[in-house]
């Protein structure tokens, strides 16, 4: 591998880990680390935001999945993850930024109590640790490919990287670094797009070139069904909404008018991106003679248009790593920060500094997840469409309700919490207790069941009492 | 510096053009599901690049709007 190809790759490794080491003093207290002294603007933010949801498994998983089946399941997806954000503009965002908490149990107790604190917590680290060892065995097959290096030393690459910059810089770093992988991720597709686009002849010849040699490709269910296109896309727009990872985001705003322009900003990232990448896998198809790999098809398609410029595709390759890498960061913030600061309370006096304790954990946790990578179980999607859903079914139903609803009970939430984990465990097709023909089908179960427990739990406990600050309207 | 009188007449039309580009192109996505797709291959491959453009412009309809009313406070 040339020296020229590895330079971008290599430099922004450098620049992540910099940055890091830039914000370490900054977040060196409580406040700093969890939330970067509420001081992200929306741009910053927005971009951090909308790239924590976006990873290897999206843009790979997209365009080998594009090359396989169509488009038809992604513009539901693109078009769901749009309307989430901004759904969480107007309804979600002001409202949990004004209650001015730091992480998503700490949400949980303000509004219902200490036991669904207590349940969430549990949740967020239990599955945020199974959520990245697929993370980081995308990272790892990236990193095996572009640097040509083993696969065990790509799994220790990128383990290692991105858990020195979240345990030095904490909120401050994993934004900064979220922010400058989303920049480098969108310019990545719309070069390849482009240079693919004037390769065929311009959109003229390669509209026609679609509608020649592969018109499924623009339709609404391409090879895949539509049950499969519409679910997805579901589970996109509920997981937006209720993954830790993506919430905690809105903490770290401003202020509460700050939360709403970050979301805003996050659908604008979002949808560049989705209407770049869709563009992609059709261009495989057409340029790419044999693909061995479909998911690797995005880096064969990237080899044939910049075979002679080794610095663009060094730059692309750069921003695959960045893929891996801005949803780990965030993964892992949050599996640490629920140990050390609510399953960790009672341990703790009030008051007491707990930045240390948070980077020790944060440390461990990326040691656990390297040594769980190294012989992972199940496919990267499989993986990661599980713990989206059992996110959505954990938390969706007692998040957004938590926000509306006047007299809510601890009890409820725990209730809800629990049926909808329950409920994704039993449907999903990794365990067929109750037979669903698609992976995401069990998200949906999920919500419906944790919501009908909430509401029924709801009616016959006692009310918690109020949170000190009303949400905002 | 724009005002929040000046820009709010231009911001609104552009979020009515992404609502209304975004509804077009689901409606012509959703059209092709319903009926027979055969026939209206054409008007499906055209519905999901109306979809894709629509979802584009409204992501874009909401950062200026935002920008905008920012600008104005």
């Amino acid at each position: 591998m040339s020296y020229h190809l590895l330079l971008i790759p290599v430099l922004y490794i450098l620049a992540m880990l910099g940055v890091g080491v830039y914000y370490s003093d900054e977040a060196s207290s409580d406040e700093g680390f969890l939330v970067a002294d509420r001081r992200i603007g929306s741009v910053v933010g927005g971009g951090a935001l909308a790239v924590t949801f976006v990873s290897t498994s999206s843009l790979l998983g997209l365009v080998s999945a594009g090359y396989r089946i169509g488009i038809g399941f992604h513009v539901f997806a693109a078009v769901g993850s749009v309307l989430a954000f901004v759904f969480a503009m107007f309804f979600v965002a002001p409202q949990i930024r004004s209650l001015d908490v730091s992480t998503l149990p700490e949400y949980f107790e303000v509004r219902f109590g200490e036991r669904s604190k207590r349940l969430s917590a549990l949740i967020v680290a239990l599955i945020m640790v199974i959520y990245l060892v697929a993370q980081v065995r995308g990272g790892a097959l990236v990193a095996e490919y572009i640097l040509d290096i083993s696969y065990v030393k790509g799994v220790l690459l990128a383990g290692i990287v991105f858990t020195l910059y979240t345990l030095l810089g904490g909120m401050y770093a994993i934004t900064v670094t979220s922010f400058i992988q989303a920049c480098l991720m969108i310019l990545s597709v719309t070069l390849v797009a482009v240079a693919g686009i004037s390769e065929i002849g311009g959109a003229g010849a390669f509209l026609q070139q679609v509608s020649s040699q592969a018109n499924f490709y623009f339709t609404s269910t391409g090879h895949a069904g539509l049950g499969y296109a519409m679910s997805f896309g579901v589970l996109m727009f509920l997981a937006i909404l209720s993954s830790p990872h993506v919430i905690f985001r809105y903490f770290a705003s401003k202020d509460v008018e700050t939360a709403r322009s970050t979301a805003s900003m996050a659908t604008l990232f979002t949808g560049v991106f989705y209407f770049v990448v869709a563009f992609v896998p059709v261009l495989v198809i057409f340029l790419v003679t044999n693909v061995a790999t479909p998911d690797q098809a995005f880096l064969e398609l990237s080899q044939v248009l910049f075979q002679n410029s080794p610095f663009v595709l060094g730059l692309i390759f750069a921003s695959i790593l960045a893929a891996a890498m801005s949803t780990s960061d965030a993964m892992l913030m949050n599996a640490a920060t629920s140990v050390v600061y609510d399953l960790g309370d009672p341990w703790f006096d009030d008051g007491q500094d707990r930045t240390n304790y948070v980077r020790a954990v944060t440390l461990l946790i990326g040691i656990v997840v390297v040594a769980l990578t190294i012989s992972p179980p199940g496919l990267i999607l499989a993986i990661v469409i599980l713990a989206l859903s059992l996110f959505v079914g954990a938390f969706f139903a007692p998040l957004m309700l938590g926000l509306w609803v006047e007299d809510r009970s601890d009890e409820a939430a725990v209730a809800g919490m629990l049926c909808g984990v329950l409920a994704v465990a039993v449907t999903h097709p990794t365990t067929p207790l109750v037979k669903v023909s698609e992976d995401p089908y069990a998200a949906i179960i999920g919500v419906t069941v944790s919501t009908v427990a909430f509401l029924v739990v709801n009616q016959f406990a006692n009310p918690a009492p109020k949170g000190s600050e009303q949400p905002a309207p | 510096m724009v005002s929040q009188s000046t820009a709010q007449p231009s911001v609104t039309s552009h979020r009515r053009a992404a609502y209304s580009f975004l509804l077009l192109g689901v409606i012509l996505y959703v059209v092709p599901v319903l009926f027979k797709q055969q026939i209206l291959d054409g008007a499906a491959q055209f519905g999901t690049l109306a979809a894709l453009f629509g979802m584009l412009f409204l992501s874009i309809a909401v950062a200026v709007y935002t920008v905008s009313r920012e600008g104005g406070e």
